[in-house]
């Protein structure tokens, strides 16, 4: 069986279920006297005392291993310790004339519902640590002494409807593989302890712990939020481990390279840029922080599910929001380009015989006058507020560049017109996807602040091969000498003019290709977050002058084949080395 | 009795940490000190209560009203408005 619940912590595990069922006692409403009030509100100072005393043992312990954890202890001591609450409780007993220990509940079930139903996440979340304190104080007036996994014979997969801050912060990360509740999320105290220690975790999983029995056999997935049920046949426990083993390369991957600086094994900084669509527009901060600029940011992923386009308004506050998050770090706007395989639901278009072949991106532009300006009206106004530049796609002349720009000071007049503010030195640049302007490239580069190599659609023009054509998908050569020679002449003109260039297709996010592109003079690299920290650790790995002169190389090659064996050649060369070295 | 309004300016307003820093700060006062969304005095809390509080639920760009009655009514005001003006630091 498979169940789903949301990924909290990252990682893949497999073992054995350890159901949790802490002690947690009820207590009943008893009637006092009136001469046994004092000795239970005395009662409740003392269990009170206990349950300071035992957080504060908490606090030593988990402060020597990470002063981040007994942070949560120190805010159960305020909980503990709050005026407000002591003041109810004692009001609850005296007026109602009944025992402490229910009067604690009571106060603490008060608070912890309003928490709960509280607008604010965070103070949702907080309820946990609510009740974590009263279990704790619930615990103690019966006199119990607190469970911990801190001893846990053998490693297992812990399953409970949720763990207090307090059972998790000691846990013994050795012997506990993974962590399944019933309740929580990714914001909860058991993910966030659960990220800090490394292992996976699945929340939110409801009613797991009736389907699950102490020793079952289970499967942990964190990243993609699933629990499966044992018993496992032979291949599918291959299959987990494999996937635990490839997120495990993986992250010490990304650890190792993701925020380090592009740099060649000599030093050379390569600037790494990254791709992002508008549908996931925003950025998390450590993927701003891993690269240098934004490459290519394509704008119709804004449109593609609404029916209408949206408004100059809009698109200028996304633009504002983005340009912003990036500060000072250039982020390269795609004017729309749909058309070719990318329809948008609010734009009729005529169907094509060949749509790849057809009015797409810039050309559609050019017949829809109004779209084209709104766009670049906000990508101005945009520009105000960081470091814009505006790329057009689909050039394949001088005059398409020319005509486009044309429209480009028009809009920038009117703005001027309307009183509207913009970055007067704003960068425009082209996409180089189509061989006739690549072959144009000194004089393009004369016209342009920069330019970036669309390497998929420069391919499959190049090649004549569809790339959404699976029947062609052995014509359309990624590491076709041809798409390379294009490249070296788009280089060479570029470096002439001082100009910037940058690829932003596949190309450059593989760790293959990375090292040949920046031999070939292309010292901007723009690719999806995924590829950031392997094209990092490939650039890390070859000197500069390596790379010029496998690109020579490659030069020379009449074919994708034998391309592709001097990379993996050198690849595996580089690897023997090293294992001669360690 | 000293009162003083003053906007909340920090991302996740008055919970987590800055509740806590707020509760903490103003139990260093002798005062009776009270709290609530501006205007609405009858719903105020125990600005000491890190609980009441977090129930207040005070979100970013909202006003607070912050109402002290003692002999250091003034000095306690003061300093948990600049507290709150302060942004409690968040990013640091």
């Amino acid at each position: 069986m498979e169940y789903h619940g949301s990924a909290a912590s990252e990682g893949i595990a497999v073992g054995k279920a350890m159901v949790f069922r802490p002690f947690i006692p009820k207590p009943s409403r008893l009637k006092l006297k009136p001469e046994e009030i004092e000795l239970t509100l005395a009662r409740a100072a003392q269990v009170k005392k206990a349950c300071c005393d035992e957080l504060q043992r908490l606090i030593a312990d988990a402060g020597f291993l990470d002063p981040d954890k007994a942070r949560i202890f120190v805010a159960h001591i305020e909980i503990l310790n709050d005026e407000q609450m002591e003041e109810d409780i004692i009001t609850v007993v005296r007026s109602e004339k009944v025992n402490a220990d229910w009067a604690i509940e009571q106060v603490y079930q008060k608070y912890i519902s309003i928490l709960e139903n509280s607008k604010s996440q965070i103070s949702r979340e907080r309820a946990s640590d609510f009740r974590d304190v009263l279990h704790r104080l619930l615990r103690l007036w019966e006199g119990v002494p607190g469970t911990g996994f801190s001893r846990l014979s053998h490693p297992v997969i812990l399953i409970a409807h949720d763990l207090a801050p307090s059972d998790t912060v000691l846990m013994d990360h050795e012997k506990v593989l993974a962590i399944v509740g019933e309740i929580g999320g990714y914001t909860s105290h058991s993910a966030i302890i659960a990220r800090s220690l490394g292992i996976p975790a699945v929340l939110g999983v409801q009613n797991i712990m009736d389907k699950i029995c102490d020793g079952d056999e289970i499967a942990v997935d964190g990243i993609s939020g699933r629990v499966t049920t044992g018993p496992f046949k032979p291949e599918e426990l291959e299959a987990f481990h494999r996937a635990g083993k490839n997120y495990l390369s993986k992250k010490r991957l990304q650890d190792e390279f993701l925020l380090k600086e592009g740099r060649t094994r000599d030093g050379t900084p390569i600037k790494i840029g990254l791709n992002i669509a508008g549908n996931n527009m925003a950025a998390e901060a450590i993927h701003r922080d891993a690269v240098d600029f934004v490459g290519l940011f394509r704008t119709e992923f804004l449109d593609m599910g609404s029916h209408t386009l949206p408004d100059e308004e809009a698109q200028f506050k996304a633009y504002r929001e983005l340009a912003g998050s990036f500060g000072s770090k250039p982020v390269t706007i795609r004017t729309l380009d749909i058309g070719g395989d990318k329809q948008l639901p609010c734009l009729k278009m005529p169907s094509e015989e060949n749509p790849f072949l057809g009015k797409r991106a810039l050309r559609l532009c050019f017949d829809h006058i109004d779209i084209f300006k709104t766009q670049l009206r906000a990508m101005l106004r945009a520009s105000a507020f960081g470091n814009v530049q505006i790329m057009f796609p689909m050039v394949g002349s001088m005059e398409d560049l020319r005509r486009a720009k044309e429209i480009f000071s028009q809009v920038k007049k009117e703005l001027d017109t309307d009183c509207l503010a913009y970055d007067s030195n704003i960068k425009a640049g082209v996409m180089i996807e189509i061989p006739s302007i690549a072959l144009m490239a000194p004089e393009l580069a004369r016209e342009v602040d920069f330019a970036s190599i669309g390497s998929n659609d420069l391919c499959q023009y190049t090649l004549a091969a569809d790339r959404c054509n699976s029947a062609v998908a052995d014509y359309y050569q990624s590491y076709s000498p041809a798409l390379f020679r294009l490249i070296s002449l788009v280089s060479r003109a570029f470096r002439n003019e001082g100009k910037s260039l940058s690829i932003c297709g596949e190309l450059g996010g593989q760790p293959l290709a990375a090292p040949l592109l920046v031999g070939l003079g292309v010292h901007n690299l723009s690719m999806s977050i995924s590829s950031v920290a392997a094209v990092k650790k490939a650039l890390s790995e070859h000197t500069l002058y390596e790379m010029q002169e496998i690109a020579e190389k490659v030069l020379l090659c009449s074919t994708q084949e034998s391309i592709l064996k001097l990379l993996n050649h050198k690849e595996s060369g580089r690897e023997r080395s090293q294992e001669i070295c360690t | 009795m000293y009162l003083k309004t003053v906007k909340i300016i920090n991302t996740c307003g008055l919970h987590a940490r800055p509740a806590s820093d707020f509760a903490a700060l103003a139990k260093t006062y002798i005062s009776k000190i009270n709290i609530c969304r501006k205007g609405e005095t009858e719903e105020a809390v125990n600005a000491k209560s890190v609980v009441m509080l977090l129930t207040l639920g005070i979100e970013q760009g909202e006003e607070v009203d912050i109402i002290a009655e003692g002999e250091d009514e003034m000095q306690s005001v003061e300093a948990l408005t600049s507290l709150i003006a302060s942004g409690f630091d968040e990013e640091g």
